[in-house]
């Protein structure tokens, strides 16, 4: 029974739990996958659009800077302290020396912007002065930084600013760091004499407010110089290096400002700016996939499918099985019904078709107990009836005996015990085929008995004596016709045999509601097993009627119920007691006379 | 109902994903920090830089796991890049160390409250100089600990000087009146000059101030003290005598500074005992250099012959990504070991800031490069004579006043005028900051 449960409850709750995952699956990978192209090429659009603006900021910061620089380079330029201090002819006494030494730091303090404060600027003289507004010293020698390529390249071409990546500076601070050099030669307009070169060291670290806010680490900002050196990156490894990508070789022919590429399975969007002031190349690469990954964080999405999956399914489970437990109930209740216990009524609850399934089952059942109660009041009605067929027979040998025994009292003349024999058989056959009621009281089964105990005496002799010993309340008592009757039967021809004399006593008595009737012979007795056997043995031969023994006790149980009946006490050699149970009933148009 | 209570757990379990959803999507990165990079940020490749890479080389000896960055910037750029950081708060751009010249201390300490690590219980003071320990400290907390006491003194070229006829008994005891006349003695018979001037720095003004016992600002409460100042207008009247007398030679900067004495254009310098190591950087003059106590300003009643210049000292800040790891290095390598204080008086010629400088093997050293002179011992002993002032917080930026009024007086030759302006202006200077100051500290 349990495991056909369990079985249900597997087999429903697979399917459930299968039938769950797989839409919850469907559902999570088709949403995630249309959701994920729809908006990728959505998002690499924009975001490459909007990561453009700031792209653009970078541009114009670097232009805005090459501005100042220009600035600053024009007021050495045009400082004529700068000019005296550089110029091949410097005839300053000491006094006017230290003057225009001061003079050289107002001009150029007041050219530099806010944000150029700490610029390190370094100008060398032909004439072979230095200034450097610094605290610090210049580390390299006159010859090394004249023949240093930013210095050549501003000497080959000292109208504009020139941008060169350099390892190392000529100063202490920057000797050993990547840095970027912008050189500027000065020179006299009529001549075109190179007088100065302006050197302008930017460190990396300076260059990275030009760029910073554009950095993440899905984007990259690359300066390339005109020959495809990196100049400034925020990927420290590249610079100074050419660019290998293949991103960098598409860009270098692109037209456009802004496109995207793919390559070794990485998608970029590209974008692009000339820098032409400062003669270099700007490059802001953006990894898609990185920016994507952030953007689709793809092990929460999972973790947030698969804890909603297992809540579904969690309630799923608890919605199911509180959905099919009428069901289950359903099953077990009719298992029971097969074990014939037909009151198990299903309980009306759950859903609507589980209810209706309940109300329909126990119309069933109700039909099907119905039926079988109708079924057994008919059989027992037959078997009323077949006893009650019985009991008004009058077994023809009883007859034929006692007319013989008859037939002998008139040879032998005696004709007052012809005749009183002839009445109390008349009254026998009377009472017993002509009454037609089922029940009588005991006084009328008492005469009946005495009857039939007389033509036994008549039949058989004396030997035998009945006493009747009855309290006086049981007379009017209602008792089934001839109940009596087989156990006297009994005892006159099994417990006396081959002419024995004795006696049998017959005690009725009322015990509270019940009516307690003892049959009691002092004959042979017999041992239990016989007596039990004797209860429903039908081949006894020479009965007065069809009731037999083995009848009573059926018709009892019949008419009373299980817990009445026969009990049959014996012990050889002593003799055997019957005990009758029935239950009290009284005459009711008697009732009061009986009482009396 | 019961449907009703199902659709009611369908809406909870939604509600709650969305939420997980939301949280999770609040919550960002956090920026990695490496945890045991400690980054220094110091000046002059010869000194400072090079005693904090050989304390990093000793430390990680014993701590191999901690990495120490040495980045050599510019005295200033420093300052004004610390400043910058700590008032935008951009902690994660901080170093852990810097290094702050005794001048630009108090300021810094003043205005970045709570900005330093507070070293009063973790550093041992009483081996420190008392002068040095009380420009370290603000109310009463050390913040700092002293590195090199900038003891000012004469470095002489003793094969310049016997060229014009002086030996080294006529470089002690000097007065600056001497010190002119030897000086115009030695340019008229060499062509070399005594010294160099930088019209944009100002250390030897300070020398003679401090030697005089005094300084841009009074002893007691800060005051600018410049138109009455008597050893400032002294100093004035010798800086511009060795100006006109072509004793002090102008130079352009600190690069010429230094190259001049290096590629020996100039005879002597004047500055601290920090300068040791640049003066040694040329080994070709090894045994040409002499060092004597600086000239003695006779016009001043307190003038002694000695004098502080520059000196700085290390700090950790607070905020940094390593702060405590940063702490532990500096007080075991500058603080706790003076087997390391001793070799950087071997290496670069450190005079220690200490009361008690006779615990070093090399206190009594005799230097081979300034002709068997027991250097560290003579300079210690100068540290003892130096008169304390208080620098107040703005030294450099009255400086610069004062050299911009200078120019007037090589016009006109008025220093008492000069001193007047440089007076109004530096008050109008002290007085901005400390309303700024207050400003902010309502704020």
């Amino acid at each position: 029974m349990n495991k056909g449960r369990q079985y249900i409850l597997n087999s429903f709750f697979g399917r459930i739990i299968l039938m769950v995952l797989l839409g919850i699956g469907v559902i999570a990978v088709t949403v995630s996958v249309v959701v994920l192209v729809m908006s990728k090429n959505v998002f690499t659009e924009n975001y490459g659009k909007s990561q453009e603006k700031v792209f653009g900021r970078i541009e114009d910061e670097l232009n805005d800077f090459h501005g100042s620089l220009q600035e600053v380079i024009h007021a050495i330029d045009s400082s004529w302290a700068f000019r005296l201090y550089f110029s091949g002819e410097n005839n300053l006494d000491n006094i006017q020396n230290f003057q225009n030494i001061y003079q050289m730091e107002k001009d150029l303090e007041q050219s530099k912007t806010l944000d150029m404060e700490r610029l390190n600027i370094l100008v060398v003289g032909m004439n072979g002065n230095h200034y450097l507004a610094r605290t610090e010293t210049i580390s390299m020698m006159d010859e090394e930084i004249l023949a240093s390529n930013a210095v050549q390249l501003a000497m080959a071409e000292p109208e504009r600013m020139h941008y060169t990546f350099s390892h190392g500076a000529y100063t202490a601070t920057a000797q050993d760091t990547d840095v970027i050099i912008v050189s500027k030669a000065l020179f006299y307009q009529e001549s075109k004499e190179v007088y100065a070169v302006v050197l302008v060291t930017l460190t990396m670290e300076d260059m990275k407010q030009y760029y910073d806010y554009f950095v993440t680490d899905n984007t990259s900002f690359y300066l390339v110089d005109a020959d495809g050196i990196v100049m400034c990156s925020n990927e420290e490894d590249k610079i100074g290096n050419i660019l290998e990508e293949e991103w960098y070789k598409q860009a270098i022919e692109s037209e456009v400002d802004r496109f995207v590429t793919s390559g070794q399975g990485k998608h970029y969007t590209v974008m692009k700016r000339e820098l032409s002031y400062l003669g270099c190349e700007l490059y802001g690469v953006i990894d898609n996939n990185k920016a994507l990954d952030r953007l689709y964080n793809m092990p929460l999405l999972i973790t947030i499918c698969a804890v909603i999956g297992i809540l579904i399914l969690i309630v799923c489970l608890i919605f199911t099985q509180q959905t099919i437990r009428p069901l289950s109930q359903l099953v077990q209740k009719m298992s029971k019904i097969r074990e014939g216990n037909f009151a198990e009524y299903m309980p009306i609850e759950g859903t609507q078709e589980v209810q209706e399934l309940a109300t329909t089952y126990n119309y069933m059942l109700e039909d099907i107990q119905r039926y079988i109660e109708q079924l057994i009041e008919t059989q027992k009605e037959q078997r009323k009836s077949e006893i009650k067929a019985l009991q008004m027979q009058i077994n023809p040998h009883y007859i034929y005996n006692t007319l013989a025994s008859i037939k002998w009292l008139v040879y032998q003349n005696d004709s007052e015990k012809t005749i009183q024999t002839i009445d109390a058989f008349i009254k026998l056959l009377r009472n017993t085929i002509s009454n037609m009621d089922e029940f009588i009281t005991i006084e009328q089964e008492l005469k009946n008995l005495e009857n039939y105990i007389f033509i036994n005496h008549t039949r058989y002799g004396e030997a035998i004596k009945v006493e009747y010993y009855v309290s006086h309340n049981c007379y009017g008592c209602l008792i089934p016709k001839l109940i009596l009757q087989p156990f006297i039967e009994n005892a006159f021809f099994h417990a006396f045999p081959s002419g024995r004399t004795g006696t049998i006593q017959i005690f009725m008595k009322q015990k509270g509601r019940d009516l307690e009737i003892r049959i009691v012979d002092d004959g042979v007795g017999m041992n239990q097993v016989e007596a039990q056997q004797a209860l429903y043995d039908a081949t006894q031969k020479e009965h007065f009627s069809g009731i037999g023994i083995h009848n009573v006790q059926d018709r009892l149980k019949l008419l009373y119920g299980e817990s009445y009946g026969i009990q049959i006490e014996s012990v050889k050699e002593q003799g055997t007691t019957i005990t009758v149970r029935l239950p009290v009933k009284r005459q009711k148009t008697e009732e009061g006379k009986d009482e009396n | 109902m019961k449907i009703k209570k199902y659709v009611l757990l369908m809406l909870c379990i939604a509600l709650l994903s969305v939420s997980v959803v939301g949280c999770t999507g609040a919550t960002e990165k956090v920026t990695e920090v490496d945890n045991n990079k400690i980054v220094i940020w110091t000046w002059d490749d010869t000194f400072n830089v090079k005693a904090a890479r050989m304390a990093a080389v000793e430390y990680q000896k014993v701590h191999p796991d901690v990495q120490i960055v040495v980045e050599p910037k510019e005295r200033e750029e420093i300052l004004a890049d610390t400043k910058n950081i700590l008032s935008a708060r951009v902690y994660s751009k901080l170093p852990d160390i810097i290094m702050s010249e005794d001048y630009d201390v108090q300021e810094v300490l003043s205005v970045y409250e709570n900005e330093f690590v507070d070293l009063t219980d973790q550093v041992c003071y009483d081996k420190f100089a008392d002068y040095k320990n009380q420009l370290c400290s603000k109310d009463e907390r050390m913040y700092g600990i002293p590195f090199d006491s900038g003891t000012a003194a004469l470095f002489y070229r003793i094969d310049i000087l016997n060229q014009a006829g002086y030996s080294e008994e006529d470089m002690q005891n000097l007065t600056w009146e001497r010190y002119i006349e030897i000086g115009r003695d030695v340019y008229r018979k060499t062509g070399i000059p005594m010294l160099t001037l930088d019209p944009t720095d100002f250390p030897l003004i300070r020398i003679i101030m401090q030697s005089c016992g005094q300084w841009y600002v009074d002893k007691e409460n800060g005051q600018v003290e410049i138109q009455n100042n008597e050893a400032l207008k002294q100093a004035l009247e010798v800086y511009r005598e060795l100006l006109e007398t072509d004793v002090g030679v102008s130079v352009n900067g600190w690069n010429e500074f230094i190259s001049s004495f290096q590629n020996g254009e100039v005879a002597t310098v004047i500055s601290g005992s920090w300068i040791i190591s640049s003066i040694k950087a040329s080994k070709e003059q090894a045994g040409l250099w002499r060092v004597a106590p600086i000239p003695i300003m006779k016009q001043n009643a307190n003038a002694v012959g000695a004098s502080n210049v520059g000196g700085s000292s290390w700090y950790v800040l607070k905020n940094s990504s390593c702060s405590q790891e940063a702490t532990q290095f500096l007080v075991s390598m500058f603080s706790e070991n003076d087997d390391f204080i001793d070799s950087l008086i071997s290496e670069i010629g450190i005079i220690p800031a200490v009361k008690n400088p006779t615990v070093f093997q090399n206190y009594e050293a005799k230097e081979a490069f300034f002709g068997e002179q027991q250097v560290t011992k003579l300079l210690t002993g100068l540290a003892d004579e130096i008169p304390a002032v208080n620098y107040g917080s703005n030294t450099y930026e009255i400086e610069d006043i004062l050299e911009d009024e200078f120019q007037h007086v090589l016009v006109d030759g008025d220093v008492e005028e000069c001193l007047k302006r440089v007076q109004m202006k530096a008050e109008a200077v002290v007085s901005e900051k400390s309303t700024r100051k207050l400003k902010k500290s309502k704020l």
